[in-house]
């Protein structure tokens, strides 16, 4: 009853003027998975509709890059991390609409049994890191802690790690830090050098549109922003619900997974997002100016980013309060 | 549980029982137990053989893929530089080696001559045919898979971790070998790609119960009967699901490559069992078959079950014996019990359960038949004893009627008469004494005191008594002193006197106009005599035999005249010989205090005298009649 009542109510959405809606096509970096759960609660929740979006998800992977997606409008918004947009914008004029992830979740993982205690332990020792943006984060790392680590080119498995072909390489805490330990490692084996603890840990997903779309879609840009929030928050309360949408998807894209990781992964990408009652914590949604001068400087002095824009020009905060 | 207490048999047979019950439980559950060790024991042998036996089969898959691709990628390494030639070894290499799905080389940039910046040959088998191809064509991330990785960065053959292949359908490992060039360094890595779809079959294929599982070196799962374990769980994510250390630590050994048997529970809250893992080392997997407790134990189970009917069955028996042998036990007391409460209520005559054994039962019987005997025995003596001493009884009652018959009793006795005041008092002790008194008037002005004390009780000196009385006042009337009276009636009663029976006796003789006074003892206590004109003292003593006890004595006589107002105390020796508490007599000291004390009418004499007495004696039982006779002469 309550299917056919729910099938009743879509009718009569979908059969409202199409001037009605805006379509959104929403397109996330990677495989579902719960970093992006709260996408998947508003979505499923109605969040979107009700502020008349209609919203369709599109899944990056390994041979896709929705920045380039956004560029041959593939998609409407973006999720990306700051870094990648950054690069981005000096060929394409992409602005943030919202930073959804301010707590970088970038670390490296050593192996105790290698002798990987302490930051210098790592000079001279083979490292596998992902080639690519997040590079900037470790390079700066290791040059502030004059490291000159072997490095190694790493993709999307731990296996080089776990085998112990390399000692010490780079994880997100919510996602392979999990799978290593899922993997029968031990917290005890393991040293762990988080990014954010320095200065080289940078915001991560952030939500991102093209400007003229922007200036097209000004409010609903705000409207997508303001649900998709209210989508994590409702993640945040509603947790074992919103993994079974998870779970779901992964399931459906055929990508291996297991609850107990999601739900690892749920747990910090919502610390990541939600301040605590720190005084210096970030405010939710919203990138600071220090968080995003602090990045452009580290990704500068890596040789990473030529030119940068202005905060202003840059932030279209639409998340903020 | 006081029921528990109140009855024996109830005690007894629940002792047998619990006996019994915990004798039967034990064996059944010890029976259980080790029946479930020898299986358990017996399993682990064959299920670790099992799971060894499937390893190795696994490894023999592996170890011939190893060699092929050794092989090919020694080949390789002095190959020259010639592409045609890779494809035609990769060929040789696939051909030869069934289980090999397909050879790939992937080369380093600019590489082994080759002199391409991506480059990776491969041969694949293609339905029935082999497929050659240049991945790097269409999959330039050759160089991003993990094979490739692990062959180039750890530079020894490794096993990758198992994949899904293009298409996300068929599960894939590769065994990737490091190629190196002149300098020994790694320029190019051959994988060697093998299904493992076949993985699957081999698995269902094991003989018994056990149910088989297949771990990577990561503890992921390749191969179960739950499909929805297979690439998405490990073993350590089941472990982080459940909170289950102990899985966990299972699981890094398993990973570690050991080999074991161990109690194991499917994870998620699954049923319970043995696991056998052992090692696949060439790939660094674990293989494991698990073996349900249900159908494992379901013939102990059976056997227990028919052990426990069995035993319940004896317990049942013995429950029954039990019950009989505590029945037969305490029936004879309950029986003993009912006559005792019988015997108890008064009847002797009730029957005793017969004696059947020479046990302790028995004896009790024996004894309490004893002294049912013993107890009859006592009764009739005692209805004897009774019966006497009614007789006695009865006796002291005639002999009490006769004795106070004899005595006047009427106060004031002539109450016409201003010349006398005369009062006494008769108490008997409970058994009858002898004593008696006597008054009465002659010619109408002589009156006539008599006190006396017949030796013996009971009816003979009650009939003695009357008899003396009676020839007293007989002899009275014809015989003018009180001496010869004395003597006549000690005649008559000394010549009958068969029974050798006495009297102790007082006569006095008062003319109540001249106050004339005469008496006579015999073996009696002087009267008191409280006169006006003299003082209060004890008649004199006159010779005088008791009475009765031999014939021609002569008794003495004493003649006085008595004044108005002189008094005459007549007693007998219950007064002066009443006995307090502490065996002390009256004695006549006291009496003639007492007397001296008194004063007003007759009867206030007796009174005061005996209330003297009785306050002497203090609640002593009385020993001996008490009798006292007080006359008042008042003359004219």
């Amino acid at each position: 009853m309550r299917r056919l009542l729910a099938g009743f109510c879509l009718l009569m959405l979908t059969s409202l003027p199409a001037a009605a809606f805006t379509t959104f096509r929403l397109g996330l970096q990677w495989l579902p998975q719960a970093q992006f759960a709260g996408y998947y609660a508003a979505f499923e929740k109605g969040l979107y509709l009700r502020r008349g979006l209609d919203v369709f998800i599109v899944h990056g992977g390994p041979e896709k890059n929705p920045l380039r997606d956004l560029v041959e409008d593939r998609v409407d918004v973006i999720t990306a991390f700051l870094s990648d947009a950054l690069v981005f914008r000096q060929k394409h004029p992409v602005v943030h609409l919202a930073q959804i992830v301010n707590r970088s979740g970038l670390m490296l993982v050593g192996w105790k049994e290698r002798g990987i205690d302490r930051v210098a332990d790592l000079h001279h020792r083979r490292v596998s890191i992902w080639p690519g943006l997040f590079r900037s984060s470790f390079l700066g790392f290791f040059r502030e802690h004059d490291l000159f680590p072997d490095l190694v080119p790493q993709y999307g498995s731990v296996a080089l790690f776990l085998r112990k072909g390399v000692d010490a390489c780079a994880a997100m805490d919510y996602n392979e830090y999990n799978r290593i330990l899922q993997a029968g490692v031990d917290p005890e084996e393991l040293t762990c050098f988080p990014m954010r603890e320095g200065r080289f840990g940078f915001p991560e997903d952030g939500l991102y549109c093209l400007d003229s779309f922007y200036r097209e879609n000004g409010e609903d840009c705000r409207a997508f922003v303001e649900a998709s929030m209210e989508g994590w928050a409702y993640a945040r309360e509603h947790r074992e619900e919103v993994l079974d949408l998870v779970m779901d998807r992964a399931r459906k894209a055929h990508v291996p997974t297991n609850r107990a990781h999601q739900r690892w992964m749920l747990d910090h990408v919502l610390e990541s997002i939600f301040p605590g009652d720190n005084p210096g914590d970030w405010q939710a949604g919203v990138l600071s100016r220090q968080d995003f001068e602090r990045t452009v400087s580290v990704m500068r002095e890596q040789g990473q980013l030529a030119s940068a824009p202005a905060y202003g020009d840059f932030v279209r905060e639409v998340a903020a309060p | 549980m006081r029921w528990i207490r109140q009855s024996i048999a109830l005690r007894l047979t629940l002792l047998v029982v619990l006996g019994a019950g915990t004798v039967l439980a034990a064996v059944v559950g010890t029976s259980y137990i080790v029946s479930r060790r020898l299986l358990e024991h017996e399993l682990q042998g064959r299920a670790t053989a099992l799971a060894r036996s499937a390893a190795g089969r696994i490894e023999s898959v592996a170890a011939s893929v190893e060699g092929t691709a050794d092989a090919v990628g020694g080949g390789i390494e002095r190959l020259e530089p010639r592409p045609d030639g890779v494809y035609d070894l990769l060929e040789a290499g696939v051909v030869r080696n069934p289980d090999l799905f397909g050879l790939i080389l992937g080369v380093e940039p600019y590489a082994l001559g080759f002199g391409r910046e991506a480059f990776a040959p491969a041969v694949f088998r293609n339905g029935e045919g082999l497929k050659k191809t240049d991945l790097a064509d269409e999959r330039v991330r050759y160089r991003v898979e993990d094979w490739y990785a692990l062959g180039r960065f750890i530079g020894e053959p490794q096993w990758s971790d198992p994949y899904y292949g293009e298409g996300g359908r068929t599960l894939l490992a590769t065994y990737a070998v490091p190629v190196r060039d002149v300098l020994g360094r790694v320029r190019a890595v051959l994988g060697g790609e093998v299904s493992l779809a076949w993985l699957t079959d081999l698995l269902a294929s094991l003989p018994g119960p056990g149910r088989a599982f297949l771990l990577s070196s990561t503890g992921t799962y390749i191969a179960h009967s739950d499909h929805g374990l297979i690439m998405n769980e490990t073993v350590f994510s089941l472990a982080e699901a459940d909170g289950d250390a102990d899985l966990r630590t299972l699981g890094q050994r398993m990973t570690g490559g050991e080999e074991g048997f161990v109690p194991f529970a499917v994870p998620g809250g699954g049923e319970e069992g043995w696991l056998a893992f052992s090692p696949v080392p060439r790939t660094g997997w674990s293989l494991a078959v698990f073996f349900p407790e249900r159908v494992l134990f379901a013939r102990i189970l059976e056997l227990s079950r028919v052990q426990g009917a069995i035993a319940f069955a004896g317990f049942a028996v013995i429950l029954l014996v039990a019950l009989l042998i505590a029945r037969s036990l305490s029936r004879p007391l309950v029986e003993l019990e009912g006559a005792a409460q019988a015997v108890a209520a008064g009847n002797l005559e009730v029957p005793l359960p017969p004696v059947r054994s020479g046990d302790e039962v028995g004896r009790l019987t024996a004894a309490f038949g004893t002294m049912q005997e013993e107890l009859k025995r006592t009764m009739a003596t005692l209805e004897e004893t009774a019966a006497a001493r009614e007789r006695i009884e009865s006796e002291l009652r005639i002999a009490r009627s006769i004795q106070m018959g004899l005595v006047p009793k009427t106060f004031p006795p002539f109450p016409k008469r201003d010349d006398l005041d005369l009062y006494a008092l008769l108490e008997p002790a409970r058994e009858v004494g002898g004593d008696f008194y006597d008054f009465f008037l002659l010619e109408d002005h002589q009156l006539c005191l008599v006190a006396g004390d017949v030796s013996g009780k009971g009816v003979p000196a009650a009939l003695f008594m009357a008899v003396v009385r009676t020839f007293i006042r007989a002899m009275a009337r014809d015989t003018a002193s009180p001496g010869e009276l004395m003597r006549r009636v000690n005649d008559e009663m000394a010549e009958q006197n068969d029974s050798c029976m006495f009297v102790t006796l007082f006569f006095g003789l008062v003319d109540l106009n001249t106050g004339d006074f005469s008496y006579a003892l015999g073996g009696h206590e002087p009267p008191i005599m409280v006169a006006q004109k003299g003082e209060t003292a004890p008649l004199e003593t006159l010779d005088g035999a008791l009475v009765g006890v031999m014939d021609g004595v002569n008794f003495a006589e004493s003649t006085m005249r008595l004044d108005a107002g002189d008094v005459l105390v007549l007693f007998t020796d219950g007064v002066t010989e009443a006995m307090d508490n502490n065996q002390e007599l009256y004695d006549r000291h006291r009496l003639l205090d007492a007397v001296k004390s008194a004063e007003g009418t007759a009867e206030d004499y007796v009174s005061s005298i005996r209330a003297d007495v009785a306050r002497f004696v203090d609640g002593a039982e009385q020993s001996d009649d008490i009798t006292l006779l007080v006359f008042r002469y008042l003359g004219h």
